[in-house]
């Protein structure tokens, strides 16, 4: 899902603000006014159960409402609540709420306004609601005005990294929610959609002893186009831009006037070819091996990502705390995938590579994968689909054997969930395997502690990166660009994504499809998974 | 959810249920922001209005004058000046045309916004820096066809037997162009201009996007990026009034200016 995406968004710095400091003053200066561009499009809204929709709207939403908690290097850090302890069975989730937070209305946060947004998170099919699906809203309750007790329908060790996930807190029976107001560090003083929004500062918010909020006025400009956001950057209208794609780090290395600023890794995008282990060819393990090794991934890397990503794994969520680091790297090694097919009996197999330019690199990487897989005799041919229409059909998604995927970063845990076993809303990979992968899903849903969370976790990549039809081969950073005199706007949470049209998918669930990567903000998300 | 958007009834009374709508003014709800979408069409359609015209206010002057006088001068030096720097304008495609002007006056100059930013509540008026990279770019654009086309009448016309009778007269050459010869040879080059009146006005997409001017075609694209059919048929719909408009009143034009249509034998 994601509440998609990839960083670069910037939804700002600790306590959601953006100091105007100099490189000279390590610590930020009060004061001045910065104006920002980033994605917007015709769903912006004011409503924070669709704020994860929109790029525009993400960042001003992370500015207006508070969260429960946030993602930092892909750990949970409590801001509204303050602590969050799960029962011995991970079946029943307690929430402290944190005292002495005013909205900017005047009223105190208590117990029930948090329960009151996670129950309409859900209920509004809001992406980040979709990760927090099992919570059993019939018996969750505020016990008393700081405490909220979370019975869930199934078990999950896990939780915390969902609530911790862009869960905006709104007053307790708001009714109108494009009108909900917050509890972050700036209020919304004057916006319409498709153009800006200005935020001004609260004098009275809670964190304000950590220095925020700290400009006057903040603009946050709708720019659709990517190539408009860096002119108004390089023009000095912008004094930070988010989404400028991956060419900008090439064209505008050596520009004084600017920084182009990449995402922590944890938040990069992986690129993969998916191989649903269900479809003919790839039920033969030995074809899923040798497509995986026929892949020149460095060249990839070079190639696709301009030299800016990474190489991927096989596995999703590099770099995150639990990522398993101890699992070798899959070779390129075309005569041993050559050998695996002429052990499967499928010399000469001829494939066709489900793709689209949706998101950055999909479209690219697998005409680059063409000759690659040529070389391990394997006949690759590229089946191109406009992008609006690529997830418009989901059981054509599920019956492809062969397609290109982005996956937007999530917490690792919850992206298992997402793509693999027998449960997940996208499982583009199949459920064939659903005998082997799904015990070791559910025991890592079950682990409670740090210690038994990591060891199931592990678990499941070992098994992914063994068994799994993901060929995930490079990992793309997203892109933003700061004026020379912008300092301290950090990505955070997940948002670079203009997601758009709902489709109907599995229930509960929703795919956000994104507009052609060309108006696009570099690495988009194609979908913002559960709606 | 099929029920609630009405795609279980047959396509046909679906789009009868849309005309009998939009005969009285209602639209519909646009699929991605729930706003209605006569709402989010007049805001962007104005906004593309604004543009339209101000390029043409430019467009409409330069293309007559430069054309009456490069057609009075048909293949001299003058002639072939300015017919060939305009037909070279139009060789470039917009999205250079707009990528120098910004590179130039932006970037360089920094005398006008690269970014056709308009702040909320903010109509293009308020800020009418911002319409000048557009209107150069779309002018750069269209100048030549009509400039050429206004020269090619204008050169005919100028050849008439009529005009050659009026100068053995002795009726002043200012006269002459003013009066015989720029009205017969604007007949030709009206319907081209009628074409880009509705280009201009109906939102010009690459100008839109390269400089991120909040305008109609802008919207077609992301509508349509998004499947957002309300909005896209709505947008159809205003460009199909707004092309049908402008060549009526081209046609109810050309009569006005040439006599000879005006009063049939």
């Amino acid at each position: 899902m994601g509440i998609a995406a990839g960083g670069a968004l910037a939804a700002c710095g600790g306590g959601g603000e953006e100091p105007a400091a100099t490189e000279a003053s390590a610590t930020p200066r009060k004061g001045g006014k910065l104006r920002a561009a980033f994605i917007g499009g015709s769903a912006e809204s004011t409503d924070p159960t669709l704020a994860a929709n929109v790029g525009i709207d993400y960042v001003r939403a992370r500015l207006v409402w508070d969260t429960l908690g946030e993602l930092d290097g892909g750990k949970a850090v409590w801001r509204l609540a303050e602590s969050v302890e799960p029962n011995a069975d991970a079946t029943k989730w307690t929430v402290r709420v944190r005292q002495g937070v005013t909205f900017s209305d005047g009223r105190q946060l208590t117990a029930k306004d948090v329960l009151f947004s996670l129950r309409t998170l859900v209920e509004k099919r809001s992406p980040q609601g979709g990760f927090i699906t099992h919570l059993d809203l019939k018996n969750a309750r505020a016990k008393d005005a700081r405490t909220v007790e979370l019975p869930l329908t199934m078990p999950d060790g896990f939780f915390d990294l969902a609530l911790a996930h862009s869960m905006f807190v709104f007053p307790d029976g708001t009714k109108d929610l494009t009108k909900a107001v917050g509890s972050g560090p700036y209020t919304l003083k004057k916006w319409q959609a498709g153009r800006s929004g200005i935020l001004v500062p609260r004098a009275d918010y809670w964190d304000g002893d950590n220095g925020g909020p700290y400009l006057d006025e903040l603009e946050l400009v709708s720019v659709t186009d990517a190539a408009a956001r860096l002119s108004g950057l390089k023009s000095g209208q912008f004094g930070y831009a988010g989404g400028l794609g991956l060419t900008a780090v090439r064209t505008e290395r050596g520009n004084d006037a600017l920084r182009i600023e990449l995402p922590p890794k944890d938040l990069w995008v992986d690129l993969t070819l998916t191989m649903n282990r269900g479809l003919k060819p790839f039920t033969d393990e030995r074809v899923v091996r040798a497509v995986k090794l026929a892949l020149d991934r460095e060249s990839l890397v070079r190639t696709v990502t301009l030299g800016q990503g990474e190489a991927g794994n096989d596995l999703v969520g590099a770099h995150q705390p639990y990522f398993d680091t101890g699992i070798a790297q899959t070779a390129h090694d075309p005569e041993q995938a050559k050998k695996l097919l002429s052990e499967a009996g499928a010399d000469g197999l001829a494939v066709t590579i489900r793709t689209s330019n949706y998101d950055y690199g999909t479209e690219e990487s697998a005409a680059a994968a063409v000759p690659m897989l040529a070389k391990a005799g394997i006949k690759a041919s590229l089946d191109k689909v406009p992008a609006a229409d690529y997830y418009s059909d989901f059981k054509t998604i599920l019956g492809t054997p062969l397609q290109t995927a982005a996956y937007h970063p999530n917490p690792l845990p919850l992206m298992i969930r997402t793509y693999y076993g027998s449960t997940a809303p996208f499982p583009l990979t199949g459920t064939k395997d659903a005998a082997q992968a799904d015990p070791l899903i559910a025991a890592m849903n079950r682990a409670t502690g740090e210690k038994e969370r990591a060891a199931r976790v592990a678990d499941v990549q070992e098994y992914l990166h063994e068994h799994g039809g993901d060929a995930l081969f490079a990992r793309v950073p997203t892109v933003s660009g700061a004026a020379a005199a912008t300092h301290g706007v950090k990505p955070r949470g997940y948002a670079d994504y203009p997601s758009r049209a709902v489709a109907a998918p599995p229930p509960g669930w929703a795919l956000v499809r994104r507009p052609p990567r060309s108006r696009g903000c570099g690495p988009n998300s194609a979908w913002t998974g559960p709606r | 959810m099929r029920a609630e958007l009405g795609l279980d009834r047959p396509a046909v009374i679906r789009y009868l249920d849309w005309l009998g709508h939009v005969v009285r003014g209602d639209f519909g709800v646009s699929y991605a922001s729930g706003r209605p979408v006569a709402d989010v069409v007049a805001d962007r359609f104005g906004n593309s209005l604004v543009l339209g015209l101000a390029a043409l206010a430019v467009l409409v002057p330069l293309a007559v004058g430069l054309g009456l006088w490069t057609g009075l001068r048909a293949g001299r030096r003058g002639d072939r000046l300015v017919s060939g720097t305009a037909l070279g304008l139009a060789a470039v495609p917009e999205f250079v045309t707009g990528a120098v002007l910004m590179l130039v006056f932006a970037g360089g100059l920094g005398w006008l916004p690269a970014v056709s930013l308009l702040g909320a509540g903010q109509g293009p008026l308020d800020e009418p820096a911002v319409l000048v990279l557009p209107v150069l770019t779309l002018v750069s654009v269209c100048l030549a066809q009509n400039l050429r086309l206004v020269r090619a009448g204008v050169a005919e016309a100028a050849r008439s037997e009529a005009v050659e009778a009026a100068r053995l007269n002795g009726v002043p050459e200012r006269r002459v162009a003013l009066r015989l010869v720029l009205p017969a040879g604007l007949g030709p080059a009206v319907p081209m201009l009628a074409r880009s009146a509705t280009y201009l006005l109906g939102g010009a997409l690459v100008a839109e996007s390269l400089f991120g001017y909040p305008g109609l075609a802008a919207l077609l694209v992301d509508a349509t990026a998004s499947r957002d059919v309300p909005v896209v048929q709505a947008v159809a719909l205003l460009g199909a009034a707004l092309a049908v408009t402008a060549n009526l009143a081209a046609d109810l034009a050309v009569p006005l200016l040439d006599p000879v249509q005006r009063h049939p034998r």
